[in-house]
């Protein structure tokens, strides 16, 4: 049981970060990233691949968030200039792309068939048993330093513009201003965080492989924000563990009900997701946590 | 000497012409009125002027540069400003965050400044508050600083979108129908601020559908109508003038 519960803590702590950086680019910005996942893919495999060259811990994740981010800024060049509904369409096209990539080349990434092996990150010291714990309190502390960087982006002049800008993006360029910069540089950050994101799922399941990188997760991720609440931080904490609830609960539905194959399992999972989302829509539009200006709307 | 100079500006969406060789100048500091029926093409004449469209042909030169290579931004920048028709306010941020968003060059702007020089962004914060509450004083909206935008009254948003164009500081101001939906007391106190901004050296160009109210306020007025200039000159005279009063379908003036 204790190791179930550090297991799930694990995921939810994953998944928050994911959701971190995607509320900075929708909840705050704007943006409609439905390719979240290939930044999140690029993070896993970018760390994934270094560790095993015999680089250090350390730095591969920082070359994920680095990478993760850095390949934002030419989708941010390509689409920003063109208004919102380019960047839906382009970063699906580009997360679908990465995960071809990575199950075709297979000199880099073997292919459908993964990369196992990669080492935990502080089993060298802790052991297998407490290194799960001192994964678990390394995410949290992660996790809150993140959302203290949030706190003080949004409330920054950089906030203010990128705020602007999902408002009415046309009036800030009234004002001399450029939303493509900001936006692109939104797109960086949050990408980042699914970069980092990656590099953890990858050190700690020490497995990655393209399967593991389907739009579904991008959708888990949007489904976490919009049930919370996409600019509010309570909102990604509680979207995020209603999420994972989910995911876990219905996979001990299984167990309970009995008889119901994985196949069946996932398409009553799609019909509860579609449902909550509709709900949220109808009757939370700004989700559980709405911030203070979006009430009542 | 001419600040900005429109010549034989044409707009076209396809075989539509919203506006065709129109000439406006205007003097460095003067202040001129720009009438017309609905649909005259005096807001498109706006949008090709700052940049929101791309004319067909003609020249816009503003302090002795050529405008129509230039981005939106970067015609801001150099000190030409607008308002819109219909306000665009930021709906969900503070009216007071609303002023704030518009100064340029601030250096919270930047990711980097942010993190190593904090101290300095704070600073510039502070400045840029109290002027901010002096700009809600002079547009009588500090009572409703900390409200959303979004909520304002249609007048408010009017007087907010002015306000955050000010902040900018820019040397020209074009207000698309600042009076639309304002108070008859409150269009007084705004010609009043509107004079005191002339008097400041900025160079403003109005368009405006209360005729009465510009008509004091500016000492020049440009009359358009189907999307061409029919007179200019002063109020007085524009208004009398045969062609302008045809186009106003004679009883309205
Ligand atoms: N992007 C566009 N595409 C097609 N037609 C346009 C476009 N923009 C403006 N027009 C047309 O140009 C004409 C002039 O419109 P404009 O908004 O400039 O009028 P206006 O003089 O500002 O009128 P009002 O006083 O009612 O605001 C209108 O007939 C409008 O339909
Ligand atoms: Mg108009």
């Amino acid at each position: 049981m204790e190791f179930y519960l550090i297991a799930i803590s694990i995921s939810v702590l994953i998944y928050m970060l994911m959701a971190s950086g995607l509320s900075l680019q929708y909840g705050f910005t704007g943006l409609v990233n439905f390719g979240y996942v290939g930044f999140f893919a690029i993070g896993a495999y970018t760390s994934g691949l270094l560790s095993l060259q015999g680089v250090p811990l350390p730095v591969s994740f920082l070359a994920a968030m680095l990478l993760a981010g850095a390949l934002a800024y030419p989708l941010g060049i390509i689409t920003l200039r063109l208004g919102g509904d380019y960047l839906a369409i382009i970063t699906l096209g580009f997360s679908e792309t990465v995960r071809i990539l990575l199950m075709k080349e297979d000199w880099l990434t073997r292919g459908v068939h993964g990369v196992p092996g990669l080492p935990r990150v502080f089993d060298d010291w802790a052991g297998v048993s407490s290194g799960d714990l001192t994964l678990l309190l390394l995410l949290l502390v992660v996790n809150i330093a993140v959302f203290a960087l949030i706190a003080y982006l949004v409330r920054s002049p950089f906030g203010r513009i990128i705020a602007s800008i999902r408002d009415n993006e046309v009036a800030v360029r009234a004002l001399g201003k450029n939303p493509a910069a900001f936006k692109t540089r939104s797109l960086m950050l949050g990408s980042a965080l699914a970069g980092l994101a990656g590099a953890f799922q990858a050190h700690y399941v020490t497995f990655i492989a393209p399967e593991q990188f389907v739009p579904l997760i991008t959708f888990y991720v949007w489904i976490a924000i919009i049930v919370g609440g996409p600019n509010r931080i309570l909102g990604i904490v509680v979207g995020t563990i209603i999420l994972l609830t989910f995911l876990e609960g219905s996979r001990f539905m299984r167990d309970f009900v009995g008889g119901v194959s994985e196949v069946q399992l996932a398409s009553v999972r799609f019909f509860i997701i579609g449902m909550a989302l509709i709900c949220t829509i109808l009757y939370r539009p700004n989700g559980l946590f709405p911030d203070k200006f979006s009430k009542g709307k | 000497m001419s600040l900005l100079s429109v010549k034989n500006l044409s707009a076209r969406f396809g075989a539509f012409t919203a506006f065709d060789g129109v000439d406006i100048e205007l003097a460095k500091g003067s202040l001129t009125g720009l009438i017309g029926t609905n649909g005259a093409g005096k807001s498109t004449l706006f949008s090709a002027i700052t940049g929101y469209i791309t004319p067909s042909s003609g020249e816009v030169k503003f302090d002795g540069h050529d405008m129509l290579p230039l981005s939106i931004e970067k015609r801001v920048e150099k000190g030409l400003s607008r308002t819109f028709q219909v306000p665009r306010e930021f709906s969900r941020l503070s009216v007071f965050q609303n002023l704030m968003a518009a100064p340029p060059n601030q250096a919270g702007e930047s990711l980097a400044k942010l993190f190593i020089t904090p101290g300095r962004v704070r600073r510039q914060e502070a400045e840029l508050a109290e002027r901010a509450d002096s700009m809600l004083q002079f547009l009588n909206l500090a009572r409703v600083a900390d409200t959303p935008a979004g909520s304002l009254s249609g007048g408010q948003k009017k007087l907010l979108e002015l306000g955050r164009l000010l902040m900018l500081e820019p040397s020209c101001i074009m207000l698309d129908e600042p009076f639309a939906g304002v108070n008859p007391v409150l269009v007084e106190e705004l010609s009043q601020r509107i004079v005191e901004l002339n008097q400041r050296g900025i160079t403003l160009l109005i368009i405006e559908h209360d005729l009465a109210s510009l008509s004091r306020l500016v000492p020049r007025l440009y009359a358009m109508d189907r999307g061409r200039i029919i007179a200019e000159g002063k109020p007085s005279e524009v208004l009398a003038d045969p062609r302008v009063r045809e186009a106003y379908m004679g009883g309205v003036i």
